[in-house]
């Protein structure tokens, strides 16, 4: 029914502008561009913030398949792997909550214990990814504590019709097809995607290269990656007025996964299986209106509807017939989120500017566990940023005065600057050009306001008394970044930050019996990073290197964590007792990238490393306990060689991937000499062969 | 023409390829043979509480759990109380002033104790009734997690051995009293009595009846946390158990007990046999955990196999035993 009305308003929008399309268009292609919190699109070197840009070349080298296996080898960068909740990720050790993920500016909403699930975004749709790290809440609004990721579409065709598709098998039985079609007619472009991935479970011991081999219903049903079947189709339909652009999207992701339980006792005839359906909707609506080739108005709204449900089957395994299990075994959690975000520019002269915005979202949430089975939220805001921008310098001082529904001023901290009810974040960004080197000062106020379930979370039965906690105050963040670029022979940038993160949310043991989600504790980090690109001959090398200190400091050391409340609910709620000795702990990483063009436009290798030092992480004993454990270092090792024949008609590549085949890393107790436990990074050592076919291109 | 012939050759791979999922393929039943297996269950919820005989391989009694919340046996020539620990009840001793006010603040600050999951007559002389004392009782919570509340509980008078005797029971505030005639049983059994409707029930069958009762129950766990489980019990004086995880069935089927070291702790099968996975999400059954259990009604060899039914909902037992 809504994808119909969503479906309905595009279509209207089409026609509307088909009705007004003229033909000139002021809309210009930036080598090497970024949008991430800029005006319209500037060239990353001039950019006022540090923005990484991981571009198509780099997602066709990793041979990556999704948002998680690409991110993995990127520095600073933290990839975790829930086997049934996805991929998460952190970034400079914070993540989940902290982390804003954006598709063409929309956040993507849909977060399971905090986290979007990464292996669901298939990164075939998106022409590059842009990502900054430290928060842009000015810009952006809750979640960006640690950073922000925006994926970006782009529809650079000039074709009147145009299409490819794509096939790719890894040797650890996933296959994937996609296909696009690209159409333009006069002011307009269209953009159809379509993909399917299929998996087909992994466990260590599985054969090299894995076909499609059934099974019997014994133990070889149960893997340690479940199988899983994810279908996505987007629509993307681009207008260009006389100065202005209409783009809309829609993009549906679905996504099934099997984790099918060992046969039971006594006989070996049953077993309880479970089916995680997901479904994502994204739909979006962006305006631009341009004034002298500046942008003058860019507004974007979406529609999102996340549903994820649970369905716990106990499977006869004689006949394979299921049966459902009891109502408490069933879960259903849904999102339904508006958003619209809207800025308008002013130009007081050549140098001078001013953007006055705002940044609004109403999220409805239903699901188990809360003191109403629905809960909805409202958080409005206004910005303005305001720049200066000459030949060799750049200032921006940005102001975001912000509301939301759920957050009474009562609770405020005196981190957070409020004024009434609303909370006001500044930011200052400044940029210095000299001849070829680029110099970046910056300051950033970040926040993130509770979730849904942080403020009304409800789970009281005989053994549980675990609460929200309406007065929950949201996390802020103070980020101070300096960055030195040089672009010339060769590309270096050095960067220096540090990062203050207050009240951050956990559940906290009351003392009393009673657990209850509470502002307890403050993360800080800093680092030092360096990067290198170079291009000679026919090779292109990056570099980068960086060494971060973090510390967890706790307001007040707590008693008692409860690891049965864990087991019961299945998620991780991290009830802290640990009580650190308040020092910061470094973890250096390097990644290395070399591109060769072995036969230039013909015959490309590329591989990658990435170094990932030990890092501390807090985790749950089996007492009960949080516990400060040192996870290993490991490194993962990609390597790809790509043909692309004559128009680049086809490409074909092979890929390896993890080729020093980490799986899981073990974690070693810093305090004691109990034994740890070990996370999963990835599946071993797998191969990857793919065909790309561009058919045809009528210009 | 161009665009017919990209749709026609991807479509021709995707079907080709969407047809290429696995199939799980059905296993061939087992043949059970005579296995001696015994199933019970006490509600998804965990609401009942079931009396089992080992020897008649039948349910002799069960009542919900909130039919009752103590009972008072005969012992050493004392009145023991044990609590119904399957609502996580406690009892605070207050003292010897009977009619002192007792508020909310107060009621955080008593020195609580839950029934001891070895047994009553084994740990505590706590529960060993003294006269002219004020206790009291919180009556835990029922199934949905609500409280039940508290109340004050007093043995005016009892004469050493002598099996009559009143109980008065209260609310805090006094504004609810009753007196409840008790009359004991001389061989020892329990008797069961109700704070909720101010009455003595009858539920518990006599001890030579049943072997095993299943139950929710209050642990402790890791000599700190007191954590409702469920699991099987044993609270007969006649019932004792030996429990280990290194023998096999057949050889521990045939071997000698006379040297082996029982328990009469109630807890001895305990919860422990389950334990539950973040992984599979489901409890597992540690089946190599082997129970000798010696009664009055002879020595059985048992060991846990289910604690599932058949539409997956928990709280019934599947368990294999055979009498020796």
């Amino acid at each position: 029914m809504i994808l119909k009305r969503v479906l309905s308003v595009i279509i209207f929008l089409t026609c509307i502008a088909h009705i007004y399309c003229q033909i000139d268009s002021v809309v210009v292609e930036i080598e090497d561009a970024v949008v991430t919190g800029e005006r319209g699109v500037s060239e990353a070197s001039n950019a006022i913030r540090v923005i990484k840009v991981i571009d198509a070349d780099d997602i066709q080298n990793s041979a990556s398949q999704n948002l998680s296996e690409l991110l993995r080898s990127q520095l600073n960068f933290r990839i975790s792997n829930d086997l049934v909740l996805g991929g998460g990720l952190s970034i400079n050790g914070l993540g989940g909550n902290n982390i804003k993920i954006m598709v063409n500016g929309v956040p993507i909403v849909g977060r399971l214990n905090g986290e979007i699930d990464l292996t669901q975004i298939q990164i075939d749709q998106y022409d590059r990814i842009e990502i900054v790290e430290g928060p842009l809440a000015v810009e952006y609004g809750t979640n960006s504590l640690a950073g922000t990721i925006n994926l970006i579409t782009d529809l650079k065709h000039q074709d009147q019709i145009s299409s490819d598709c794509k096939f790719r098998y890894e040797s650890v039985g996933a296959f994937a097809q996609s296909a696009k079609i690209n159409a333009s007619k006069n002011n307009s472009k269209s953009s159809l995607s379509i993909s399917r991935n299929y998996f087909d479970g992994w466990n260590d011991g599985d054969e090299q290269w894995d076909w499609i081999n059934d099974y019997y219903a014994d133990s070889s049903r149960v893997n340690s990656w479940n199988p899983k079947v994810q279908n996505q189709v987007s629509f993307t339909e681009q207008y260009l007025f006389d100065n202005s652009m209409i783009n809309a999207r829609i993009e549906f992701n679905q996504e099934s996964i099997e984790n099918k339980g060992y046969p039971r006792l006594p006989f070996g005839e049953a077993a309880f299986d479970d089916e995680y359906n997901t479904s994502r909707l994204i739909s979006s609506l962006n305006y631009k209106e341009y004034q002298d080739a500046n942008l003058k108005w860019d507004i974007v709204s979406s529609f999102q509807k996340y549903r994820r449900t649970k369905f716990s089957y106990v499977t006869d395994l004689t006949s394979l017939e299921q049966t459902l299990q009891g109502p408490n075994e069933q879960d259903t959690t849904e999102f339904i989120n508006l958003m619209s975000r809207g800025n308008r520019y002013f130009d007081f002269n050549k140098n001078l500017s001013l953007n006055l915005g705002w940044d609004a979202f109403h999220e409805k949430f239903s699901g188990k566990r809360m003191t109403t089975p629905k809960q909805s939220q409202f958080d409005i805001a206004a910005f303005s940023v305001i720049e200066y921008d000459s030949k060799n310098t750049k200032f921006q001082v940005g102001l975001r005065q912000a509301f939301n529904s759920n957050t009474p001023e009562t609770v405020y901290s005196p981190s957070v600057i409020k004024l009434g009810r609303t909370i006001v974040l500044p930011s200052f960004n400044s940029l210095f050009k000299f001849s070829k080197h680029r110099i970046r000062l910056s300051y950033a106020k970040g926040f993130r306001s509770p979730t849904l379930k942080e403020l009304h979370f409800m789970f009281v039965d005989i053994n549980h008394d675990i609460y929200g906690n309406e007065n929950l105050t949201p996390e802020t963040s103070n980020y101070f970044q300096t960055n030195w670029s040089y672009i010339g022979e060769f590309n270096g940038t050095l960067r220096l930050f540090y990062n203050n993160v207050q009240n951050q949310i956990g559940l906290v043991d009351q003392l009393d019996g009673t657990f209850r989600y509470e502002n307890f504790d403050s993360f800080l980090s800093h680092g030092s990073e360096i990067r290198l690109s170079d291009t000679f001959k026919n090779f292109k090398i990056d570099f980068s290197g960086s060494y971060v200190g973090r510390m967890n400091n706790y307001g007040r050391s707590y008693k008692s964590g409860d690891w049965y409340v864990d087991r019961e609910l299945r998620v991780s709620m991290p009830v802290i007792i640990y009580e650190p000795d308040s020092s910061y702990t470094y973890t250096p990483e390097f990644s290395l990238s070399i591109t060769h063009d072995i036969i230039p436009e013909r015959l490309s290798y590329w591989g990658s490393i990435k170094y990932n030092g030990a890092r501390e992480r807090l985790i749950s004993n089996g007492d009960g306990d949080i516990m400060s454990l040192i996870a290993d270092p490991y490194s993962l090792l990609d390597a790809s060689i790509t043909y692309t024949s004559n128009e680049a008609k086809y490409i074909f590549q092979f890929g390896a991937r993890n080729i020093l085949n980490v799986t899981n890393v073990q974690t070693s107790q810093q305090q004691s000499a109990h034994s740890g436990s070990s996370s999963w990074i990835a599946w071993g050592r797998s191969y990857v062969i793919s065909l790309s076919i561009n058919l045809n291109k009528v210009k | 023409m161009i665009i017919n012939r990209a749709s026609s050759f991807y479509l021709f791979f995707l079907l080709l390829l969407h047809s290429c999922i696995e199939k799980e393929i059905p296993i061939t039943p087992y043949e059970i043979g005579d296995i001696d297996l015994h199933t019970v269950g006490i509600g998804s919820d965990y609401s009942q509480q079931v009396y089992y005989s080992l020897s008649s391989s039948e349910v002799i009694a069960s009542n919900p759990k909130t039919e009752w919340c103590f009972s008072l046996q005969h012992h050493n020539d004392s009145i023991l109380m044990s609590l119904n620990s399957s609502r996580y009840m406690k009892i605070a001793k207050v003292g010897f002033d009977l009619t002192i006010s007792i508020t909310e603040d107060d009621l955080e600050n008593l020195n609580w104790q839950i029934e001891p999951p070895v047994g009553g007559d084994i740990q505590a002389p706590y529960y060993y009734l003294q006269t002219n004392t004020l206790y009291i009782l919180d009556l835990g919570r029922n199934s949905s997690g609500d409280y039940l509340g508290y109340v004050r509980l007093v043995m005016p008078e009892w004469t050493v051995s002598s099996l009559e005797f009143e109980l008065q029971l209260s609310s805090l505030d006094f504004e609810d009293s009753n007196v409840l005639n008790v009359s004991l049983d001389s061989e020892g059994e329990r008797s069961h009595f109700s704070a909720i409707s101010n009455s003595i029930v009858f539920i518990e069958p006599a001890s030579d009846l049943w072997d095993l009762w299943l139950t929710q129950y209050t642990e402790v766990l890791n000599e700190e946390t007191e954590y409702l489980v469920t699991g099987i019990l044993t609270p007969t004086l006649s019932t004792e158990v030996y429990k280990t995880d290194y023998s096999k069935w057949d050889s521990l089927l045939l071997a000698d007990w006379s040297s082996l070291p029982f328990s009469n702790h109630w807890n001895e099968i305990g919860y422990d046999w389950k334990y539950y996975s973040l992984e599979t999400g489901s409890y597992s059954i540690d089946s190599e955990i082997l129970y000798c259990i010696r009664s009055t009604n002879g020595e059985y060899l048992l060991r846990i196999l289910d604690f599932y039914d058949e539409f997956g909902a928990t709280g019934t037992f599947t368990f294999e035993c055979i009498k020796r």
